[in-house]
């Protein structure tokens, strides 16, 4: 829609709208993220901020949670005029002043302070700050190009699982504090994250990710939470805005200073210099620093100030903290801090000694990798490949010795990988000096490997490496861009004037004899002997025949042009492309390695000597460009780690899958009950009928089950819900789940979030007492409890929620009613009756019955939800002893249970889960009402009765009741009887959509493929009972 | 109808569009036309599931290979009496463009009758006037040596008003 037409359509629907009417509120949300999305777009950053506030406040008022309905709609509407003006071009973004309520800053020139006069209440804590100023856009998303968009996908559709995971780690480190596994669990995630978004580019995150990592070392973690959390959502919305550029984002600035303002206060209030300076501790160096506090610092403790960007944060530097929090701003650093946080103590092992025999093999892996690239940037210091390859090697290690407690390694791999991550992002080449010290520190942390493999074999202590604070030191430097004053390995005065043979140099340089140049040698050429030729190795993968090879080497030999053998084969169509680069990168890889490499491998030059040498022999000839062969062995390792993920499968791809199996059940159905196949008197052809038939059974059955999730995502999601609600208002409250394995359709794990999140937080905010006091005085311990439980029964899934708090006020709600004229004044409701009353729209949103107020809200939304997934709810609640909601839901919404009925010559389906009995009536239980409508009795009740071939208009069924069967439906309490002719049996099919046009047809839920092929309709009882009292005064 | 206020030479450019290949269909004694890139393939009669609460041109749903969809009775739209059910009966599977998304539907003719092409020279804008039938979902008249058919704008003959009828009607009953 276009921006006139959206805002016209907000005028309409703003101007009819009351703070109780939902739909129209629903739909002005919608309208104005739209409008803030195109204000966006246009540029109009202000306008924006007060558009996405107002789809905040529309939101608020929906939620009930608005201070004031009608002056937040009241603000809304003032400020729609002036959007429009400014969308339409008639007045600046800047010179607008939005109403106050939508907390938009006021324009630079206007002299007024923009505070809000009354600050709106948040939508909920959670949710981003309401805009107090025009918030920087986020970084628009431009992938680097060594990244390759399907690895972005498949990053960004990993992400919301691994922020689900995040946000629990974090809810329950606030329980357990910085000592618990929840801590350690949640910083690995984030340094995960932190260095995956380092490889994609994504800085705002990666930055986001560092300064979270920061806090969590400086503060114990549990006063973090609520800071993390918004980092979290703001990761959330961040991931979707990468997906979908045209979803708005701010730049997490709020965000960074709700992260910054934590540890400036920190600073302020804790004095002691090493807890400052801790900032500056890599978190690996962590775990050795906790253990000894006082390592002996080498700079007098007052002289250490804490981090200049961390202490008395103002808005405006915001962005120079972001800035300064990244990796490379650790370069502004004094030597006193670097020495001090480089003191390592010796001390046991502490981790899993079987995790660290594992680190130790898989570093070396690593570093040979590394060494190996090191060497190709040597030629080539812009090969980017090579580079992310040894950044990657550091930063694995980097992470796992964190991980491990192994301050050393951790500490030395950091700084490298900040120098690489320099040299990656261009900011630095890697050459001379910059490259010997990676080179070093390869060695080093192989030293210290060995370190850690000797104190694992002998059960001895890890002593400190003397070498590596001295290397630190010198790869800080580095960093902050002074050049070391250290010798340059190589003199030009050493250089050879022409060009010697590397092994020859070697020898020459003493590093290796003679003799073991020569068996290195001979090995190379043995090796070379065995590079597989194309044709055998796509022979072998069984890409390519036997004789389309040979014809494809003779039309090679036959063309005028030579061509190589790959594209003959791409050219005549026998072989992909891809599988043809691939078979090359296999060739390559097979090819015989190079001298350099034999030696290292066999240990007997070190990687600096023979990178020493290569250097020198490189000076003695002009540079040439890299050779085409390097790339592959950079590519090498990333396929090596991209495969251990289980294999991702588009949902709508499952879905066909999943649509075809149907189809194939039903086909398979049809050619085994065909007459003809039928009269086949073979014992062998049915014996083969009825395997095909158990096969068709299982893959059917495998096919519900693909779609079947585990509750448990959806109830860790509610544990930050009852949390956010609890401290909002002011409650302690314990979320106990259970059941979280419980696996349910895909598609109602979906759709029941939302009516879930509604139900909890009403259990939370309205079920339980107001205060822990009222608890106490009603004899109830202080915390609050809110169970959340999924189970299974009777072919149904359950899911409760249960609070042990007040209770429904039946009496209130029924007064209620009678005063909306729900129901007369003499009637009476079952206790049933009367909790479904809250489910009438807009029941409570008028706040005359202050006990149940707010219960009501939103649940008519919640009940059309659960309806729409053919579930209900049923209400259970004992004043003062709190209240049950049970939802109950099939368990796919492929898969109805049905029964079979039948009216005159028609079959319908009736779902089991409504149907409470079936009897055939006495004439003495029938009873006609005003003559027009009937009723009939059951176990002393009465009950209307609906004639269902009246209903759908069936001739030729039966007339007399007497005659038929009553089938006794129940929805929400209420009863009713529907007439049939017989009942046929029962069924379980699978349900299908009539299509877009009969989708209103009333009375019909959908139809259902029947056993002879021919299409059933199943009945919506729901609906069949909404109508009835108009059928029948009718 | 809307395409009568037009210009003669929007008329030209638009049947110069319609030019094309067409699968005829007979209802009764008369010859109809559908753009064969709207048919998906022709299948026999089958037994058709009655839906109650519709109007009575929407003749039921079949099941399609698994798939439910539903079946227009063109007699009762364009208010012919039906007729007896023969042999040569048929179905044709059509994806019909609607306002959100294609749908797939039947639709109940009395015979098939084969492919023909439509050159430019033989189109002629859509009558005024209506035979009882409502001309707005004819595309144009195709004139053959023999015979005229009428060309169908699949995607009207079930259009967004017919639709929201279609369930007042349903309301209604």
């Amino acid at each position: 829609m276009a921006a006139i037409e959206l805002l016209d359509r907000l005028r309409v629907v703003l101007g009819a709208a009351d703070p109780g009417d939902l739909p129209g509120l629903a739909e002005a949300h919608g309208l104005w993220q739209q409008v803030a999305s195109q204000a966006a777009e246009a540029g109009h950053s202000r306008a924006h901020a007060a558009a996405t506030r107002c789809a905040e406040l529309v939101e608020e008022i929906i939620l009930d949670e608005a201070a004031s309905g009608e002056a937040s709609l009241e603000a809304v509407r003032e400020a729609l005029e002036d959007i429009a003006e400014v969308l339409g071009g008639t007045l600046e973004d800047q010179a607008v002043s939005y109403p106050p309520l939508l907390g938009v800053a006021e324009p630079p020139g206007t002299a007024k302070t923009a505070t809000p006069s009354a600050p709106p209440p948040a939508p909920e804590p959670a949710a981003p700050e309401p805009a107090p100023e025009t918030l920087p856009r986020a970084k628009p998303l431009t992938l680097p190009d060594y990244v390759d968009q399907a690895i972005f996908e498949e990053f960004l559709s990993r992400q919301p699982s691994v922020l689900a995971d995040l946000e629990q780690q974090a809810l329950r480190f606030e329980q357990e504090g910085s000592d618990g596994e929840a801590v350690k669990v949640f910083r690995r995630l984030i340094h995960t994250l932190k260095g995956e978004a380092g490889l994609l580019a994504l800085e705002e995150v990666e930055d986001l990710c560092h300064l979270i990592e920061d806090v969590l070392d400086e503060l114990p973690a549990e006063r973090t939470v609520d800071a993390v959390l918004s980092a979290v959502d703001w990761l959330q919305r961040a991931f979707r805005f990468y997906g979908d550029s045209s979803i708005s984002l701010e730049a997490p600035v709020l965000v960074n200073r709700e992260l910054n303002r934590l540890r400036a206060k920190d600073g302020v209030t804790e004095t002691s210099a090493p807890e400052a300076m801790m900032i500056d501790v890599p978190e690996a160096g962590q775990g050795a620093a906790e253990e000894s506090p006082i390592p002996t610092p080498v700079g007098p403790p007052s002289e250490m100030e804490p981090e200049p960007a961390s202490a008395g944060v103002t808005p405006e530097e915001v962005a120079a903290v972001a800035l300064a929090t990244r990796p490379s701003g650790r370069a502004s650093l004094s030597p006193h801090e670097i020495d001090s946080d480089l003191v390592f103590t010796a001390g046991p092992l502490t981790a899993d000694l079987s995790l660290l025999g594992e680190f130790v093999a898989e570093s070396r892996e690593h570093l040979q990798a590394a060494e190996i690239h090191l060497l190709s940037i040597e030629t080539d210091p812009r090969n980017m490949d090579a580079l992310n390859a040894v950044f990657r090697a550091f930063h694995t290690i980097k992470g796992v010795a964190g991980f491990l407690d192994l301050p050393e390694i951790g500490t030395l791999a950091h700084v490298a990988e900040d120098l690489l991550d320099q040299a990656r992002k261009g900011q630095r080449l890697l050459d001379g000096a910059a490259l010997d010290v990676v080179f070093e520190s390869v060695d080093c942390v192989a030293q210290l490997l060995d370190n850690i493999q000797s104190a694992l074999e002998t059960n001895s202590d890890l002593v400190p490496d003397i070498e590596v604070p001295g290397l630190v030191m010198a790869l800080r430097r580095m960093l902050s861009g002074q050049e070391p004053a250290r010798e340059v390995p190589v003199d030009e005065g050493e250089a050879p004037t022409e060009r010697v043979p590397l092994g020859q140099a070697l020898v020459d340089a003493g590093v290796i004899t003679q003799e073991t140049l020569q068996a290195a040698l001979n090995e190379q050429a043995e090796l070379s002997q065995f590079v597989p030729k194309l044709g055998e190795i796509l022979r072998e993968q069984v890409l390519l025949s036997q004789a389309q090879l040979d014809q494809a080497l003779i039309s090679q030999r036959q063309a005028d042009e030579r061509q190589v053998l790959g594209e003959v084969l791409v050219g005549l169509g026998f072989v992909p492309k891809d599988a043809v680069e691939a078979a090359l990168l296999h060739q390559k890889s097979a090819k015989a390695p190079k001298l350099g490499e034999i030696l290292l491998k066999q240990g007997q030059a070190s990687a600096q000597q023979v990178r020493k040498v290569l250097a020198a022999q490189r000076r003695a000839e002009p540079p040439r460009p890299v050779e085409q062969e390097e790339a592959p062995e950079a590519a090498g390792p990333r396929t090596k780690t991209a495969v251990r993920e289980p294999v991702k499968v588009d949902a709508q791809r499952l879905d066909q899958l999943i649509d075809m199996i149907g189809e194939l059940v039903i086909a398979e159905s049809m050619v085994t009950q065909f007459p003809g196949v039928r009269a086949i008197k073979d014992a062998r052809f049915s014996q083969r009928v009825s395997l095909l038939d158990k096969i068709t059974r299982e893959l059917q059955e495998m096919a519900t089950g693909l779609r079947m999730v585990p509750v448990r995502a959806t109830f860790q999601k509610m544990s930050r819900i009852v949390r956010d609600v609890a401290k909002k208002s002011g409650k302690e409250v314990v979320l106990q789940t259970a059941g979280e394995d419980t696996e349910l359709d895909k598609t109602v794990i979906d759709r029941i979030g939302d009516p879930l999140v509604h139900m909890v937080r009403n259990a939370v905010d309205h079920g339980l007492e107001a205060t822990s006091a009222d608890r106490v005085a009603a004899g109830k311990p202080a915390t609050g409890n809110v169970y959340l439980r999924a189970f299974h029964q009777g072919g149904n899934i359950h899911v409760q929620i249960e609070d042990d708090g007040r209770g429904l006020n039946h009496d209130a709600i029924l007064s209620k009613a009678r005063e909306r004229g729900l129901i007369g004044e003499g009637e009476t409701l079952n206790d049933r009756e009367i909790a479904a009353l809250i489910f009438e729209p807009g029941f409570s949103t008028a706040k005359v019955v202050s006990e149940i107020s707010g219960r009501g809200v939103g649940m008519d939304v919640v009940k059309k939800n659960i309806t729409d997934l053919r579930g209900r709810i049923e209400i259970d609640s004992k004043p003062g002893r709190g209240s049950v909601f049970t939802i109950i839901l099939p368990l796919t919404l492929a898969i109805i249970d049905g029964m079979v009925i039948r009216v005159g010559t028609e079959r319908l389906i009736i779902p089991t889960l409504s149907i409470v009995v079936s009897l055939r009536p006495r004439a003495e239980d029938l009873i006609t009402v005003l003559s027009e409508g009937e009723m009939f009795k059951m176990q002393g009740m009465l009950y209307p009765l609906v004639r269902v071939h009246e209903l759908f208009d069936i001739k030729e069924a039966v007339q007399s009741p007497t005659e038929g069967i009553i089938v006794v439906v129940e929805i929400n309490g209420r009863r009713v009887g529907l007439l049939v002719d017989e009942i046929l049996g029962q069924q379980q099919t699978v349900i299908k959509s009539l299509g877009a046009q009969l989708r209103g047809v009333p009375g019909i839920a959908g139809g259902a493929i029947m056993p002879d092929g021919r299409v059933g309709l199943i009945m919506d009882v729901q609906s069949l009972l909404l109508q009835q009292p108009a059928d029948t005064t009718a | 109808m809307s395409q009568t206020g037009t210009a003669s030479g929007d008329v030209a450019t638009r049947m110069s569009e319609l030019v094309g290949k067409y699968l005829t269909f007979q209802l009764g004694s008369e010859g109809y036309g559908l753009q064969i890139l709207k048919v998906q393939e022709i299948i026999g009669i089958m037994p058709i599931t009655r839906v109650p609460r519709t109007p009575d041109y929407l003749r039921g749903v079949i099941n399609l290979r698994g798939k439910v969809i539903p079946v227009i009775e063109l007699r009762r739209k364009f208010g012919m009496p039906p007729a007896e059910e023969t042999e040569r009966t048929c179905i044709i599977v059509v994806q019909v463009e609607t306002d959100d998304q294609p749908i797939t539907m039947g639709i109940l003719v009395d015979e098939v009758s084969e492919v023909i092409d439509i050159p430019e020279r033989s189109l002629e804008p859509a009558p005024t006037f209506g035979r009882g039938v409502n001309s707005s979902f004819i595309l144009a008249m195709g004139k053959l040596e023999d015979r005229v058919v009428i060309l169908l704008d699949l995607d009207k003959v079930l259009t967004a008003k017919e639709k929201v009828a279609l369930e007042t009607a349903a309301a209604e009953k």
